[in-house]
This record gives C-alpha cells, sequence and structure tokens, in this order.
C-alpha cells in the first residue's frame, strides 16, 4: 500500500509537485503520466525518500517515510529512469551487494532465478561496461525485485528493452501486482500503461488533473467511450489547467 | 569562424559565467569565490600593482622560470613528447555533445578546426594573462608578457593540431605509432648526444653564466640542438625582449611563424571525426568513472576481481560497502597485498638498522617516515575528495536504501580510511623502528609507535569525514562542469582550509585529554613510556569520539540532502 498526502515539493520559487494526493493498494498498478517537466520524476524520487518533500506525507505499507524511515524503505523499491549500476561489481556480485544491504537471506537462489527470468542467466560475471542499455536496466530490475519489494516505483522501465524485453517485463509487472505488491509506473509510452496499469494519474504543472481507474478516466474526460489513454492525455494536457482534487 | 560555433562557444562560457555568478547570491558559493580571488589577488596579481619596492625572491625566481631556458627546454621536451607518444591517429579534443551535434551537421571540416583552434584561444588568452601575472618577477613589463606568453601558448597549440593530423598521413605512408616513436626517439637521442659532443669548454666562458644556469645556456646554444631549437628561440624572443621596440621586432619573425603554422595544420588536415569521436568517449567514461568512485585509477578498465571476502547476505550493511569499494580499488587493496606492500619498506627499515654505519641513512629514512606520514594525513583526503564525491551520483540509489545516513557515509568511508591508514601505520612503523634504533631509551619509541598507531586511524577517519562533510555542504561544486576557474581554486583553498581547521579543532580536546591521562599516569606509575601510552590512548578515544559525533551529523546532513536542489543551481 502507497499513501501520498498533500505531497508538495519546491525549489525556491518553482513548485515541481503540488499538493499531491493519491493511493496505491496492493495489487494496484497506477501509471504516472505527465507532460515533461509536470513533476513526475520529482514524485518517485521523493516517494523512494531520495529528496525531502517540502510539504505532506508518503506512507509505505503503512510506514510514514519521514518518521519511519527505514522500515519503509525495507518493503521498498526504487529503479530510476537511468540505471545507476556500480562500473566495477558483475551482475552476480551486484545482487550479492544488494542482498546485504536488504539482508536477503534466500539471495542467490533468488538471485539467479531473477537472472535468468529477465534474460540475464549467462551475464552473471559481466561488468556493467558489457552490457547493453537495455542489460543494464533489467540488472537494476533484478536488484530492485531482490528484497521482494511490496511497493515499487518504476522510472521508464521499458527504456532501451527489446521487443522480448518489453514482454517478459510486463509480465513481470503483472506478476508482481498479482502478488500483491502496489506498484507506481511513470512512463511516456501510454500503451504499456494501458496494458498493465489498474489506475492512472494524469499531472501537468506539477498538480493532478486527473486520476481514477482507466475506465473512470475515460468516462469522466473523454469524448468517446472507446478513446484511448492517449486521447484522454492530450485532452486533459494540452487544454485543462491544471487543479487539484480533481478526482474522477 | 562559422557564426553559429562563435555562437556556442561564446554564450556557453557567458552561461558558465552567469552561472558562477547566480551562486554568488548564496553566502557560501560567494564565500569560496571571495577566498579564491582574494588569493588571487594578493598572491599572484598584487605585484602587478605593489609600489613597495623589491618583489619577494620566490616571485622573482617563478618569473625567472617561467621566461628564462628552463621553459624553453619544457616547451621543447612536451613538442617531442607529443611527436613521440602521441596517438597515430589525428584525435582533437571535442566533447561529446560537440561530436553528437557538429559532426552529423552540414558544417565543413575546416569549419571545425577553425571551432577548436578558437576554443583553443580563449584559453591561451586566459592562460597568458596568468602566466604574465606569474612571471611578475621576471623584470619584463605586463603588456609584453601578455604577448609573449599569447605567442608561445598559440605556437603550442598550433604545433600540436599539426602534429597530429601529419602523424596521420605518416600513418598512412606507413609509419605507424611504434615505428614513428623508435625512428623519433633514436633522433632524439643522437641530436643530444651530438650536441654534448660538441659541448666546449668550460659554460661561464661562452655565456657569462655559471652554475646549472650556465650549463644550460651553453648546452641549448651548441649545434645541433641550438639549430632545433632556433623556432623556438623565435617564439619566445617577444617575450625575453629588453625594449617594447625589441619586442615589436621580435614579432616579425614570431608571427610568421604562428602564420606557417596555421597553414601547415590546414594543408595537413586529415580526416578526425572518427579519432575524436572515440576520444570524446574514452574522456567521457574517464570522467564518469571518476564520479562513479573510482577515482585516479579511473584510467584503468574495469575488470572482473574476485570478492576481498566472503559477503554473506546478513550482516552490518556498511559491510557490503566495504566490499565493494574493495572491488572498486582493485585487487593491490587486498588485505594480503597491503600487507606485502608494507612488508618491503619495514624490511629495509630493518636493514638499514642492522649495519650501524648505515644508522645516518637510518636518522633521514625515520625523519623523512614521519614527516610523510602527517602530511598524507593532511593531504590524503583532499586528494581523495573526488572518490568521495561519487556518493552523489550513487545517491538516488542508496538513499533507498533502508539504511541510515551514517551508516551510507560510513561505508563510503571505510575504504579511503583503512588505505591511507595501512600507508600511514607503515610510515610509522618505519619512523618508529628508525628512531628505537637511534634513541637511548628504545621504550619511548615503542610507546610513540603505539600512541601513533592508536591515533592515526581515528584521525585520517576524522580528516576524511571533514572532507566529505565540506563536499556535503557544497555538493555544487562536485559537478564536473562546475569546475571552472575561480570556484575551483576556492574550493581547493577552502577545502585545505577547512580541513586544517577541523584537525586543530579536533587535536584540542584529544590533547586536554591525552594531559590529563599521562600526567595522571605519571604521577601515580612513574613510567615516561606508559603514562605517554596512555595519554595517546586517550587522545585516539577521544578522537574517535569526535569522528562518531561527526558521522552522524554527516548522515543527518546525507538524509536531508536535496541534490535537485543544489545541483541546479
Amino acid at each position: 500500500m502507497i499513501e501520498v498526502e498533500g505531497l508538495t515539493k519546491r525549489y525556491g520559487d518553482l513548485t515541481a509537485v503540488r499538493d499531491l494526493s493519491f493511493a496505491v493498494r496492493p495489487g494496484e498498478v497506477l501509471g504516472l503520466v505527465g507532460p515533461n517537466g509536470a513533476g513526475k520524476t520529482t514524485t518517485l524520487r521523493a516517494m523512494a525518500g531520495v529528496i525531502p518533500p517540502s510539504q505532506g506525507t508518503i506512507r509505505i505499507t503503512g510506514f510514514d517515510l519521514a518518521r519511519e524511515p527505514l522500515a519503509a524503505k525495507r518493503e521498498l523499491a526504487f529503479i530510476p529512469d537511468e540505471p545507476r549500476l556500480f562500473d566495477h561489481l558483475t551482475a552476480e556480485q551486484h545482487l550479492r551487494f544488494i542482498a546485504r544491504v536488504y539482508q536477503v537471506d534466500d539471495a542467490p537462489a533468488r538471485g539467479a532465478a531473477l537472472l535468468a527470468e529477465l534474460g540475464l542467466a549467462d551475464k552473471t560475471r559481466a561488468l556493467p561496461g558489457e552490457l547493453s542499455r537495455g542489460m543494464k536496466q533489467k540488472l537494476a530490475i533484478a536488484c530492485g525485485l531482490l528484497h521482494r519489494p511490496r511497493a515499487l516505483l518504476l522510472d521508464e522501465p521499458l527504456t532501451g528493452l527489446d521487443p522480448a524485453g518489453i514482454r517478459a517485463m510486463k509480465q513481470t509487472l503483472r506478476r508482481l501486482a498479482s502478488d500483491g505488491a502496489a506498484l507506481v509506473i511513470s512512463s511516456h509510452l501510454l500503451g504499456l500503461l494501458e496494458a498493465v496499469c489498474t489506475h492512472v494519474l494524469i499531472v501537468k504543472d506539477g498538480a493532478k488533473v486527473a486520476d481514477g481507474t482507466l475506465g473512470e478516466v475515460r468516462r469522466h474526460f473523454a469524448e468517446r467511450p472507446d478513446a484511448s489513454l492517449e486521447d484522454v492525455f492530450f485532452a486533459l494536457t494540452e487544454s485543462a489547467p491544471s487543479a487539484s482534487n480533481d478526482r474522477a | 569562424m562559422n557564426g553559429a560555433l562563435a555562437y556556442l562557444e561564446l554564450r556557453s562560457r557567458a552561461n558558465a559565467l552567469l552561472g558562477w555568478l547566480r551562486r554568488l547570491r548564496e553566502p557560501r558559493y560567494a564565500l569560496g569565490s571571495l577566498v579564491m580571488l582574494a588569493y588571487f589577488g594578493f598572491f599572484v596579481f598584487r605585484p602587478l600593482w605593489s609600489t613597495d619596492g623589491e618583489l619577494p625572491r620566490a616571485q622573482r625566481s617563478v618569473g625567472g622560470l617561467l621566461t628564462g631556458d628552463l621553459a624553453l627546454v619544457l616547451v621543447f621536451l612536451s613538442l617531442a613528447a607529443g611527436w613521440i607518444f602521441g596517438g597515430e591517429r589525428a584525435a582533437l579534443g571535442f566533447t561529446e555533445a560537440e561530436v553528437n551535434f557538429l559532426f552529423p551537421a552540414p558544417l565543413e571540416r575546416r569549419a571545425l578546426v577553425h571551432y577548436r583552434i578558437f576554443k583553443g584561444q580563449l584559453a591561451v588568452v586566459i592562460g597568458a594573462l596568468l602566466y604574465a601575472a606569474l612571471a611578475a618577477g621576471s623584470g619584463y613589463p605586463f603588456g609584453q608578457r601578455v604577448v609573449g606568453f599569447w605567442v608561445v601558448l598559440s605556437f603550442f597549440n598550433l604545433h600540436m593540431l599539426a602534429r597530429a593530423f601529419t602523424c596521420e598521413r605518416l600513418l598512412a605512408l606507413g609509419l605507424g605509432a611504434k615505428r614513428r616513436r623508435a625512428v623519433l626517439s633514436a633522433l632524439l637521442v643522437a641530436l643530444l648526444a651530438a650536441t654534448w659532443a660538441s659541448r666546449a669548454g668550460p659554460a661561464g666562458a661562452s655565456t657569462g653564466r655559471f652554475g646549472f644556469e650556465g650549463e644550460l645556456a651553453a648546452l641549448l646554444g651548441t649545434a645541433p640542438l641550438a639549430w632545433v631549437l632556433a623556432p623556438l628561440r623565435a617564439i619566445f624572443a617577444p617575450l625575453r625582449a629588453a625594449s617594447t621596440a625589441e619586442m615589436l621586432s621580435a614579432l616579425a619573425p614570431a608571427l610568421p611563424l604562428l602564420a606557417a603554422h596555421y597553414l601547415w595544420a590546414m594543408r595537413a588536415m586529415v580526416g578526425f571525426e572518427e579519432a575524436s569521436a572515440t576520444l570524446a568517449e574514452k574522456r567521457s567514461a574517464r570522467l564518469r568513472a571518476v564520479r562513479a568512485g573510482r577515482g585516479l585509477l579511473a584510467l584503468r578498465e574495469a575488470k572482473v576481481r574476485v570478492d576481498p571476502f566472503a559477503l554473506a547476505p546478513r550482516g552490518r550493511a556498511e559491510v557490503a560497502f566495504l566490499w565493494e569499494r574493495l572491488i572498486a580499488a582493485g585487487s593491490w587493496a587486498s588485505p594480503r597485498s597491503l600487507c606485502g606492500i608494507a612488508a618491503l619498506p619495514i624490511a629495509a627499515t630493518l636493514g638499514l638498522r642492522a649495519v650501524p654505519s648505515w644508522h645516518g641513512a637510518l636518522r633521514t629514512v625515520s625523519i623523512l617516515a614521519g614527516v610523510l606520514a602527517v602530511y598524507a594525513l593532511m593531504v590524503g583526503p583532499a586528494l581523495a575528495r573526488g572518490s568521495l564525491a561519487a556518493i552523489f551520483e550513487r545517491i538516488d540509489v542508496t538513499k533507498s536504501y533502508p539504511l541510515r545516513g551514517w551508516q551510507v557515509v560510513l561505508g563510503e568511508l571505510l575504504v579511503p580510511i583503512a588505505l591511507l591508514g595501512a600507508g600511514q601505520l607503515t610510515l610509522i612503523t618505519v619512523a618508529a623502528l628508525g628512531a628505537g634504533a637511534l634513541m637511548e631509551d628504545p621504550r619511548l619509541a615503542i610507546a610513540g609507535w603505539l600512541g601513533a598507531a592508536a591515533l592515526t586511524p581515528p584521525l585520517t577517519a576524522l580528516m576524511f569525514g571533514a572532507q566529505l562533510g565540506l563536499q556535503l555542504a557544497l555538493p555544487a561544486w562536485f559537478r564536473p562542469s562546475q569546475h571552472v576557474g575561480v570556484e575551483l581554486g576556492g574550493q581547493r583553498l577552502l577545502f585545505v582550509f577547512g580541513s586544517m581547521l577541523v584537525f586543530a579543532a579536533a587535536l584540542i580536546p584529544a590533547a586536554v585529554a591525552a594531559a590529563a591521562i599521562s600526567g595522571s599516569a605519571w604521577v601515580l606509575l612513574d613510567s615516561r613510556a606508559l603514562s605517554a601510552g596512555l595519554g595517546a590512548l586517550a587522545a585516539a578515544l577521544t578522537v574517535l569520539a569526535e569522528f562518531v559525533l561527526l558521522l552522524r551529523w554527516l548522515g543527518g546532513k546525507l538524509e536531508r540532502l536535496d541534490l535537485a536542489s543544489d545541483l541546479t543551481r
């Protein structure tokens, strides 16, 4: 369960995120959508405890991120858009490092299973420099999944993946959700979000312009019932001024 | 030059300047810049408007060195090194962004070379001003020095550009890097040997100068080296002219030489795009590696390395950082290798101890080791600042770990502390072994060794903590793109000053504790060695407590740090 209430992030005079509230329940996948500079990455980074919010509260599986950061982070995985890997650790050594940080007892078996699932079984001894962009992304995802997080924050998770990787990733995301994890995915690939997400949150200029299930958002903001998420997105972000608490 | 390219360079420089000015609104950045400007004002530019008589001796020496024969020799050797060791492909220094935007653009190759020369000229002008200020003690007027250094630096840049193109042309003719190195090295050796052989009479007789300076002047004036150096002498002539009129007449041969070099570069021009793109990638990768924490080791390729020790999935998380950083440092950083490295100087010192007639050398070695240990303590953390700055590169990931800030900080600091500490312990051991053989009471040396060995690790930790504290306070200074001019110098000066301050402040309570404990021990036990050892131990524990406090503060600072806020300034 991820709960965000009144999240605001300011940089001097600029308000990057303004009074954002939403919740993601176990088994739900929330797609975070918005134009460039809408505050998506800032929101995810604040939810991951990387940057402190200026205002508002974030609870991960019931733990307040500000007051109980360690308990909250134990249940959390954050996979940034750019895979941040250690240049000199092999794929397998990455997993061992993460296992120690998160105290994962069955790391060897679980790590091997994850690498196999993500198509990296033959890359255990490879350094990041020997991996393609997509493989690096997969390794970052494997590191994020090793400790069985109950809340996942993914920033553009499909960047650099090949078609097979994209399909495998979609399956992995669905499996995680069906296993009871709460997922937030930020992406510009609206097709992916339609295929994977149960809910969507559209932000513009740091504020929420719409949220709800895909069906609800279509019903309230699209002119046609068969409108795609893309239609809804453009209808909302090209015309609507940003407004908070515009719940569908 | 192409207008768009001129715009790119001038706009970028102007934006960098504006960025610096914007940061000045914040006191901590203003302070850094002020420190550097004050430093430059007092130590570099003050002689330009100083009216208080003769310049200090050091200033005169620097002026003499920068305009004298030694400078000419250094330029010659740098050019020779470029020819001998330079690559066989014409790789010009473009950034990755320039490669991505300019190489596919409809721009003539000539325009790109002009852009490169233009960029070089901006650096040359700044360099000429700086060297002219530094050479205030040379006795030549400031304006002449600026013009003189501009000629020398421009010549150097154009020569290196032409060399790069020529080397690629030589490659096409079958003279690759290896053969070129062999041929040119042989030619250089032959040139020096022939010059040495034809050297005649005492140096002072021909030049009127004696000692090293005279020897050098005599050698440089001897054929065939004198013939080879003739163009360089022409280039240095405006700088060394006795009057403005003489300088103007010296420019008559120097400027055509520059023009000839420009024409040479343009005529020799070959396709440089592929090699330049490769070079840009390598530089970028090196920069990333430095930022990722491999510091000086960034020049080496990342390799698969065995684990320094078995890392169990359960236990203190900081140990995982130690494990990772040891792998990054390389195989030389393993405990076994470090013991091997330490054994060599210790064995050599024991050898010196064993032979009484070598005790003079032993005294020198002992003093040198002690001084080096202190120097390493003061300078080591500052040198490792690149590696410490890697904490910012990983911060998006490490801050999402279920760890306290102080745990991340401790994890990041453990390896530099361990490596520098190991080096210092080796030096202290060498110093104590030497002192033990020379002192009347060897127990004092043992007590000193124990005290220093106890005090060094926490002091080293404290110094690294102070260094990281300064970096956390001023993260924007650790973006490589911000590493320019005034801020870079101010940053370094502030860091050195800050480190000294922390060192002094940390030693005050430690000294008080040491005095109290050793004084009590002296009264109760009546043993100099024991009281000194106990005093050092008390000091070590005090410094350790200070480090723990600093670590907690650093952890809190890291937890509150919002890089986006700091790095967008």
